[in-house]
């Protein structure tokens, strides 16, 4: 999608709407998720005490994961059923080239090899953590759920498996925070070129000689289609 | 001069009234035996006897009669005496219990409708005889704690006498608990009292005074770490808190009547797990029956949780690993880059 100010719109207000939503979503469910792990150690407690106690904690767990589990349907039908939605999902699919891409971004930086790995659309990083957190929301949930009912799951699951389920939630739960808040929050706000914010998930937009920078290979399918129109 | 006079002469005239032998000065002990002793005088044929030695053997050895029976200042006296007031030296036991379900409650109540009164220093501590507390902890003496307590509690003692824990100080094992252990001694209170060592808040506490503690654990072969696996459960987390109602260890484990899981009674065999996880958590009695529950994770107990916790433990640790290796390469790539 391009703009005539020389600007390009990467994600649009309903993406970024959804990406908002996710962030509050999230957050929530990690503080009043990571506050019951570690709810024996003064942090922990602190935590709950501003949450309103232990049982305001639950409720406002719950609802935080209503809120995630109503956008993850809505994520869903959008990336299925609408055309912009699927090419995303598509732009975004894992593929062998971010594995050699995440080499050569290696050997550049460790200068055993000058040439910068030219990305797409999304590039290895990206796809990393739209995929890590992707899965870990799907079984965040899976297990949430078991855990929220736990009379009627513990009458049909075996109690050993509740008991992991209880143990996957958790430490499931400290995983996505430590891809968001370790990975995503270096990779959005500390990156060298990016620091303080990459602001796109605000403006939705890129200019021309930053998507060429960053997305070279979308850059040419995007604008080379154009100039050779120009050409004409 | 002549006023000193006076005075000597008053002084002397007191003091050989003092020590003259009337009934209108303080009663002594062998005053009082004379109609309590064994022998007593035929005079006073309604008057209790006191066997002579008992008081000699007790604690209060020391005390006068009149100590403890202040209200009799002259003989003979015509009423019973009065209730012995241990407060005017037991201050600060008096001052907890007082405080106490027995305390609170008139002494004059009849609670259970069967003419028992709430419980008194002497109820439980016994009048004449009273011994040293020290006694208390002699195994001997500890299996009269029950016997003191059933006096009105009948029939929670005849069911605690039938608990492992009864067995136990039947047995004459010297750490079994007693009534006191759990519910304390003068500071005994509802469990519905926040303050209460038996209320839900404080149970788990209490159990873990001899079921976390290694030197009772070992010696009786118990099961280690109940108290630390409760509570990490959510059980235990929610109920540190306090807020909410939640299992505490006498929900699932019974109170008076608590048994080893391999007694067919025990509310934690495997054939009655199902029902007493039901009571809170309905539908679950089926497939409830030989599960772990707050069991450490080993590898020997919990294979699955021990495998997955610890697979969690290095798969957390590495990708922190990596993402840090990944963020040194790419500020080591850009500043040799800036340089160049």
């Amino acid at each position: 999608m391009k703009d005539p100010g020389g600007e390009v719109l990467r994600f649009t207000l309903n993406e970024r709407l959804q990406h908002l939503a996710l962030m509050i979503c999230v957050v929530l469910l990690v503080i009043t998720g990571l506050s019951l792990r570690f709810a024996d150690t003064w942090l922990g407690r602190a935590i709950i005490s501003l949450e309103g106690g232990i049982e305001a904690r639950g409720l406002l767990h719950r609802l935080g994961a209503i809120g995630l589990m109503l956008l993850s349907v809505y994520h869903f039908l959008y990336v299925v059923f609408t055309e912009r939605g699927h090419d995303q999902l598509m732009a975004i699919r894992p593929a062998g080239r971010d594995f050699r891409d995440l080499l050569a971004t290696m050997k550049m930086n460790l200068g055993m090899n000058s040439a910068a790995p030219r990305f797409d659309r999304f590039d290895f990083r990206q796809k990393f953590q739209y995929w890590a957190v992707g899965l870990g929301i799907f079984s965040m949930v899976l297990t949430g759920l078991a855990l929220w009912f736990e009379s009627p799951s513990m009458a049909v699951l075996p109690k050993w498996v509740f008991d992991l389920t209880q143990v996957i939630h958790s430490s499931e739960g400290l995983l996505i925070f430590v891809v968001l808040f370790l990975w995503h929050i270096y990779d959005a706000h500390l990156r060298p070129g990016v620091f303080p914010m990459d602001r796109t998930w605000l403006t939705g937009r890129l200019t021309r000689q930053e998507l060429q920078e960053r997305h070279p290979r979308e850059y040419e399918r995007l604008f080379d289609a154009e100039e050779e129109e120009v050409n004409k | 001069m002549r006023s000193r006079d006076t005075l000597s002469v008053l002084f002397l005239i007191l003091a050989f009234a003092g020590i003259s032998p009337t009934w209108a000065t303080e009663p002594t002990d062998s005053d009082c035996l004379e109609c309590h002793g064994e022998t007593a005088r035929s005079d006073a044929p309604q008057a209790p006897h006191l066997k002579s030695q008992t008081l000699p053997g007790s604690v209060h050895a020391d005390l006068a009669c009149i100590d403890c029976h202040a209200d009799i200042t002259s003989l003979p006296h015509s009423p019973p005496p009065q209730q012995t007031d241990c407060n005017s030296c037991h201050e600060e036991q008096a001052d907890i219990y007082r405080r106490s379900v027995h305390g609170l409650r008139s002494s004059n109540e009849d609670i259970e409708g069967d003419g028992h009164k709430p419980a008194q220093c002497v109820d439980c501590h016994g009048t004449h005889d009273i011994q040293p507390v020290e006694l208390f902890s002699n195994p001997s003496h500890r299996l009269d704690i029950p016997d003191r307590c059933g006096q009105c509690h009948s029939a929670i003692v005849t069911t605690y006498r039938k608990s492992i824990h009864g067995q136990a100080a039947d047995a004459g094992k010297v750490d079994a608990p007693t009534c006191i252990d759990c519910h304390g001694e003068h500071t005994i209170a509802s469990p519905s009292d926040q303050t209460s060592r038996v209320s839900p808040r404080n149970i788990p506490t209490t159990c873990a005074a001899c079921h976390e503690e290694e030197r009772v654990a070992n010696k009786y072969g118990l099961q280690t770490r109940r108290f630390s696996t409760y509570l990490s459960s959510y059980h235990g987390v929610v109920n540190r808190y306090g807020e909410a109602v939640v299992a505490n260890c006498a929900s699932c484990h019974g109170i008076h009547d608590i048994l080893p899981s391999t007694d067919p009674q025990s509310a934690i065999h495997p054939n009655n797990l199902g029902n007493t996880c039901g009571a809170c958590h309905p539908g679950v009695e089926e497939g409830l029956a030989d599960v772990k529950i707050h069991v450490e994770p080993t590898p020997e107990s919990s294979r699955g949780m021990y495998y997955v916790r610890t697979f969690y433990t290095y798969f957390i640790s590495a990708l922190m690993i990596c993402f840090v290796a990944y963020i040194t390469i790419e500020i080591y790539g850009t500043l040799r880059r800036r340089r160049s």
